[in-house]
């Protein structure tokens, strides 16, 4: 298989598994709409994100508890749904955020025994 | 909110239906938030641009949004779109593996419903072949295919097979004919009957398997002298075969072939006065 293919499909699988961490991060403190989120997260070098991606997964959150979602009405259009971290939403982001820690750790000392 | 023509303005309400048509039925996306969404997008992306914003500013916009269906979500697709959306846009491999398949499947279709006679079905069997070879080209290894294999490789046996057997055998209805030539040859009735008194069947096996084993003996000299010849060709099923395999088909079959002859000689020798 060309490398190129196989580099791609483990970037996009990789970014897939990390998406969900960075929408709860940056739902950290603070109180955002749909297109807010994916503004910040279009901005972080290496995360290409497609717009739809993250509302399966903000639905998903809701579901399970770890935000919440307040309607404003806003002019010229449908109202705009805020999320915010419940929290339990905060718990599990502290949670997730050190799993997140051990495993960049354990991968860069992988990688510095690789370089030597 | 931007303020926009006319024009834009019906542009940008068709964009919202369609929209609206697309996610109809999609359960974990709500359609009122994706057109927000989409609101949003197109109020920042023309945040500096005059007003009112006219019909080709916001179509470039709305081109650099996408297709409606990017929001549903990949598990809410009907299954027939998420086989065109990977046709479109899935790895390369995966893409022509897909089309092999679906090009030999088209085929047979083809084959009940058309005419007899008409190449039509050849000729996708014979792309559908194409695009399973371009696959296999596309690894490595066969033993990357994975899955894959199973799209790959019927059109490759499709074509593999029937070329093994005229390759590998066509030596046997001339094997079988040679029994009637020799019988021919047989002037003396007394011989004849003598002839007739095993089965044809026995003559004809036997003549058969000495062709054949004659035939298979200078296969495996080519074998031996074009080593990469038989795994390219039937790539990857005989992607193993080396010069050892050719020299033992090559050593076996003119063992046969000379006992086989030997047997022959014997009965030109016995029955006819050809010796």
């Amino acid at each position: 298989m060309v490398l190129e293919t196989i580099l791609a499909n483990w970037e996009a699988q990789v970014r897939k598994g990390l998406l969900e961490l960075c929408v709860l991060n940056s739902l950290d403190g603070d109180r955002l709409y749909g297109y807010e989120i994916v503004k910040r997260l279009s901005q972080i070098d290496g995360l290409v994100i497609a717009e739809g991606t993250i509302y399966p997964i903000l639905s998903r959150f809701r579901t399970q508890g770890l935000v919440e979602v307040s309607i404003e009405e806003s002019s010229g259009g449908p109202p705009r749904k805020y999320y915010h971290l419940t929290e339990k939403g905060v718990r599990f982001l502290g949670e997730m955020n050190s799993a997140w820690r051990r495993i960049e750790s354990g991968i860069q000392t992988v990688c510095k025994g690789v370089e030597k | 909110m931007t303020e926009f023509t006319q024009e834009a303005k019906k542009r940008l309400d068709s964009f919202r239906k369609d929209l609206q048509n697309t996610l109809k039925g999609c359960r974990s996306v709500d359609r009122a938030e994706v057109e927000r969404n989409v609101l949003d997008h197109i109020d920042d992306s023309l945040a500096g641009a005059a007003a009112p914003v006219d019909a080709p500013q916001l179509a470039a916009v709305l081109e650099g949004l996408g297709n409606p269906a990017q929001w549903i979500p990949e598990e809410e697709l009907p299954w027939f779109q998420r086989f065109l959306n990977d046709l479109r846009s899935g790895p390369e491999d995966f893409r022509l593996a897909y089309l092999s398949i679906g090009l030999l499947g088209m085929s047979a279709l083809l084959f009940c419903f058309l005419p007899y006679g008409n190449l039509l079905p050849l000729f996708g069997v014979l792309f559908s072949f194409c695009f399973a070879r371009a696959v296999l080209s596309l690894f490595e290894s066969p033993s990357d295919l994975g899955a894959q294999a199973w799209l790959v490789y019927p059109s490759l046996a499709l074509l593999y097979v029937p070329l093994a057997i005229v390759g590998f055998f066509w030596t046997v209805p001339f094997g079988y004919e040679t029994t009637y030539q020799i019988r021919d040859l047989i002037d003396d009735p007394g011989k004849r009957e003598q002839f007739s008194e095993l089965p044809l069947w026995i003559y004809h096996s036997h003549q058969m398997l000495t062709l054949t084993a004659g035939w298979w003996f200078l296969v495996g000299l080519i074998g031996w002298f074009f080593p990469r010849l038989f795994p390219s060709v039937f790539y990857p099923f005989l992607s193993g075969w080396e010069r050892k395999h050719s020299l033992a088909l090559a050593g076996t079959s003119f063992a046969i072939f000379l006992v086989g002859m030997a047997v022959t000689l014997v009965i030109l020798d016995r029955y006819t006065r050809l010796l």
